[in-house]
This record gives structure tokens, C-alpha cells and sequence, in this order.
């Protein structure tokens, strides 16, 4: 029996290198395979490149190559069944984190968010991926590839943008907007005539395709919900109506104090007073200018130390009359509407005006008991 | 590409993994060129595994955790035995059985069984 010297193995590992067999650990095994044969099957007179040349065309039919195709096919099919796998695991998932995560949220329980947020990165994170790598295996059209793959990235886009606005975190109404003009304008019409010529997917295609429009259409018109045009103009209305009122008490408590005699406490509460008015008016004026609560970052913490030390100044007149001014609207302020802000705003000027108008209500009082 | 026999490749394209799994579980280490020669030997030659359908195979089950390898050195050369794994051992009886069973079904389903059928 012949042996396969060390350099004939060399030369067969560089040959079969060269013939596209990339996976050094197949390589190893046609390696053997090949020197099994001429040392089993060949005599000794036979040339060893001649042999060789004789023994490799039974590995394939065509090309050499196909023994690496067939292996990088079974190994990729077994990651398939895997993703298929993993797949219907965050599908399942994603459908029970949603349904307990609203269940929760409509019953105001604890946990909700983190239920919610959960499901829809699952969704938009662990189920569409693989989805869209499954579809682009499975189909065996381009076309159908890059247009399925499309859509499935902007429903990630939009389940990105819902899980953004369920947490008020940045941008959310931007990825939602976006994702469904696109989805409705551009990927629907795509779908519809890409496929649409298809007699065997024609019926399919139309029903889908107004479905799809009509989710689009519902999506769009949710995400444009505000309050309507009565509810704000009322809330308006009664923002200017606080606001005169506010400022009429203001201009009287003007006139007060002229009337009661000068002290430290009265110099400090018109310059409080006055601080924390300007602080509102500058606010509100960027509410009226921007239409929106987004301008309004610099502006509160500056607020916020002026009604502290109003506050503060308020407690030590030790009169029970005066009320100090709640500030938990503003500090939630930048999340809230327009119209909202403008009458938290309108009712800390009021309770404001009313205060120094019943401290200088009591001096006026003081004065003529004093008098009498 | 599959199997090369005196049978239609497709009749028995899908019992390779079986065939492999079952000769492993018998002999307990084999190397591939020893798989194509065994099966040669047990069935006259009616069935030949080629190795273009042997060795894709192979690295699958290895992958899926069916089998285990050991390399040996001979010189420059890497001889690698395929053992079966426990999952291996398993996937081993199980495809026999499923494949006997198919086997009776298509007797009783073709009439070839006097016992089961009406021949």
C-alpha cells in the first residue's frame, strides 16, 4: 500500500484552497478522504497527480465548490429553524407583555411601563429583526425581499415611536409621524404594485393594501389627537379672564400702598411680588409667542427661586391669611399644552395679586384702628 | 450529489442523517472515508455514500450538537472521528424509529405486507 507523503498533502490542501473549499475543518476531512483513496485504491506504480486527478471528480458533479455550498446550506438551514425558533418565542412574548402591560395600565397598577416597554422592544427589537432575516431567505424574489423589508423597518420605526410616547421620551412623535406618512404614502402603493400583477396574489394584495391604508390612516389621525378647538379656546378664556383679574387687583394694590404708612415688610413684598410677576409675564409671553411649552426651559428654574423666596418670605409675616403658592404645575409645565400652562401660570399671578392685596388690606385696616 | 446507489437518490435522500447516526451508534468512532467504505461493505454496494453529501452532513450534526470529533495527526494530515453525542445517541433512535415506522406504513399503504394488506 502507497503512503501520501507530507508534501502531496500540501499540494492537496492548496488545490482544494484553490477550488473554493474555504472551511478549513471540510478541507481536513476531503484532505483524509482523498489520501484514503490513493492509498487504498491506487497502485504503486501509478502516478500520485495523475491519481489525484482520477479520484477528485467523484466528490462533485460540476465543480468542487458544491461540497462547500451544500455544507454552508445544512449549517444555515439549522440556524433557521433556530431564528424560526426565537422567533415565535418574542412573538409570544410580545403578545403577552402587551396584553398584561394594558391590562395593568387600564387598571393603573404598578408595573405597567415596564411591562409595556418590555413587549414592544421584544416587537420592535427581537421579532422583526428576525422576521425580516427569515422573509429575506424565504422569498425567492427580490423584489418581494426589499419590499417586505421595508415595511417591516418602518413598523419598527412606528412600535419604536409608540414605546417612545408611552414613556415621553424625545423624538417619539417624530418616528411616529414619519413611520406612518411613509408607511401609508410610499410602502403601501409600493406593496400594491409590486404584486398587484399577480393573478395568483391579486385578491390577497387589494385586501391587504386597504387594510394596511387603513391602519395608516386610524394611526395617523390617533397621533394627531389634541384637545379640540372649543376646549381650548375655553381654556383661553378663562386664562385672560384670570390674568385681567389679576392684574386689576395688581393696579388697586398700587394705590394701597400709598395709603398705609412706609415699612420694611411692604418694600420687600411689592419687590417680591413684582420679581416673581415678571418672572410669569416673561413666561407667558414666550407661551403666546411660541405657541408651544418646548421654549420654556430656561425660564422655570428661574421661576422656581423667586416663588421659593416668595414663599419663604410669606411664612415668616406669620399672617394666616396669605397663602404660600403651590408649584408643582410648573414643575411639570414643559409636558403639559399651551392653554394648560398659560392657566397654571394665570393662577399663581392671581393667587400672587390676592395676597399682597390682603396684606395691604390688613395694613389699610391697622391704620385707621389706629387712628380711631 | 446525495447518495449514490442502485436506487433513486430521492427514494432515500433523506435517510443519510439516519444512516450516519445509526452506523456511529454501532460502531461508536468512525472517520468519514471508513463511513462510505462501511456502508459500501453492509449493503453490497447497492448503497454508496458520495462524499459530497457525506461531509455537509457531518459538519451539520457536528454543529446541531449530534456528534463530537477527535482529530489524530498523521503527519500533515487531520483525521477527524465522529462519536455521537448523548443528544446524538437520542436523535439516533429516534430517527430509526421514525424511519421503521415509516417503512410499515408505506407496506400497508402500497399492499406489500400480506399481513397487513389485501396481497
Amino acid at each position: 500500500m502507497r503512503n501520501v507523503t507530507d508534501e502531496e498533502v500540501i499540494f492537496i490542501d492548496h488545490d482544494l484552497a484553490a477550488r473554493g473549499i474555504v472551511l478549513e475543518e471540510l478541507r481536513d476531512n476531503l484532505i483524509d478522504h482523498i489520501c484514503c483513496i490513493i492509498e487504498h485504491e491506487s497502485t504503486m506504480e501509478e502516478d500520485f497527480y495523475k491519481c489525484y486527478e482520477r479520484v477528485l471528480p467523484q466528490f462533485f458533479k460540476e465543480e468542487l465548490q458544491e461540497i462547500q455550498t451544500e455544507t454552508d446550506n445544512l449549517l444555515q438551514f439549522k440556524n433557521f429553524y433556530t431564528m424560526k425558533k426565537i422567533m415565535n418565542i418574542s412573538g409570544i412574548s410580545t403578545v403577552f407583555l402587551i396584553l398584561v402591560g394594558a391590562i395593568l395600565k387600564s387598571l393603573h397598577l404598578p408595573g405597567a411601563a415596564v411591562t409595556f416597554l418590555l413587549g414592544g422592544f421584544t416587537f420592535a427589537f427581537m421579532f422583526l429583526p428576525i422576521l425580516i432575516i427569515i422573509k429575506l431567505k424565504d422569498d425567492e424574489s427580490t423584489t418581494d425581499k426589499v419590499v417586505f423589508s421595508f415595511g417591516l423597518l418602518l413598523a419598527m420605526a412606528i412600535a419604536v415611536g409608540v414605546i417612545f410616547k408611552i414613556m415621553h421620551w424625545p423624538y417619539a412623535n417624530m418616528l411616529m409621524y414619519s413611520g406612518t406618512i411613509i408607511f401609508t404614502a410610499l410602502y403601501v402603493p409600493l406593496y400594491f404594485f409590486t404584486r398587484i400583477r399577480r393573478p395568483e396574489i391579486k385578491f390577497n394584495t387589494i385586501v391587504n393594501s386597504v387594510l394596511m391604508i387603513a391602519f395608516g390612516g386610524i394611526m395617523y389621525s390617533l397621533f394627531d389627537l389634541s384637545y379640540s378647538k372649543k376646549y381650548a379656546d375655553q381654556m383661553q378664556e378663562n386664562h385672560y379672564y384670570l390674568h385681567d383679574n389679576a392684574m386689576l387687583l395688581f393696579e388697586t394694590n398700587q394705590s394701597l400702598y400709598a395709603a398705609i404708612p412706609a415699612s420694611e415688610q411692604a418694600n420687600q413684598l411689592k419687590s417680591i411680588t413684582s420679581e416673581v410677576n415678571t418672572n410669569l409675564e416673561k413666561m407667558v409671553g414666550t407661551l403666546v409667542k411660541n405657541k408651544s411649552t418646548n421654549g420654556l426651559n430656561s425660564s422655570v428654574p428661574e421661576l422656581m427661586t423667586a416663588l421659593n423666596q416668595y414663599n419663604s418670605f410669606v411664612g415668616t409675616l406669620n399672617n394666616a391669611s396669605l397663602k404660600s403658592i403651590d408649584d408643582s404645575g410648573l414643575k411639570v409645565i414643559e409636558r403639559i399644552n399651551t392653554e394648560l400652562a398659560m392657566n397654571i401660570l394665570a393662577r399663581v399671578q392671581q393667587q400672587l395679586a390676592v395676597n399682597e392685596s390682603v396684606f395691604l388690606g390688613n395694613q389699610v385696616i391697622d391704620k385707621q384702628l389706629v387712628a380711631n | 450529489m446525495y447518495i449514490c446507489s442502485m436506487y433513486s437518490s430521492e427514494l432515500i435522500k433523506g435517510t443519510l442523517k439516519t444512516i450516519v447516526l445509526n452506523l456511529l451508534k454501532e460502531q461508536g468512532r468512525m472517520y468519514g472515508y471508513e463511513i462510505t467504505q462501511r456502508v459500501k461493505d453492509l449493503t453490497n454496494g447497492k448503497i454508496q455514500i458520495t462524499e459530497g453529501a457525506l461531509y455537509p452532513t457531518l459538519h451539520s450534526l457536528e454543529k446541531s450538537g449530534e456528534l463530537e470529533t477527535e482529530k489524530e495527526y498523521l503527519g500533515k494530515r487531520v483525521r477527524k472521528y465522529y462519536t455521537l453525542t448523548e443528544q446524538g445517541q437520542t436523535t439516533a433512535s429516534q430517527k430509526v424509529n421514525e424511519l421503521t415506522e415509516f417503512m410499515q406504513t408505506m407496506k400497508f399503504l402500497l399492499d406489500l405486507d400480506p399481513q397487513l394488506g389485501n396481497a
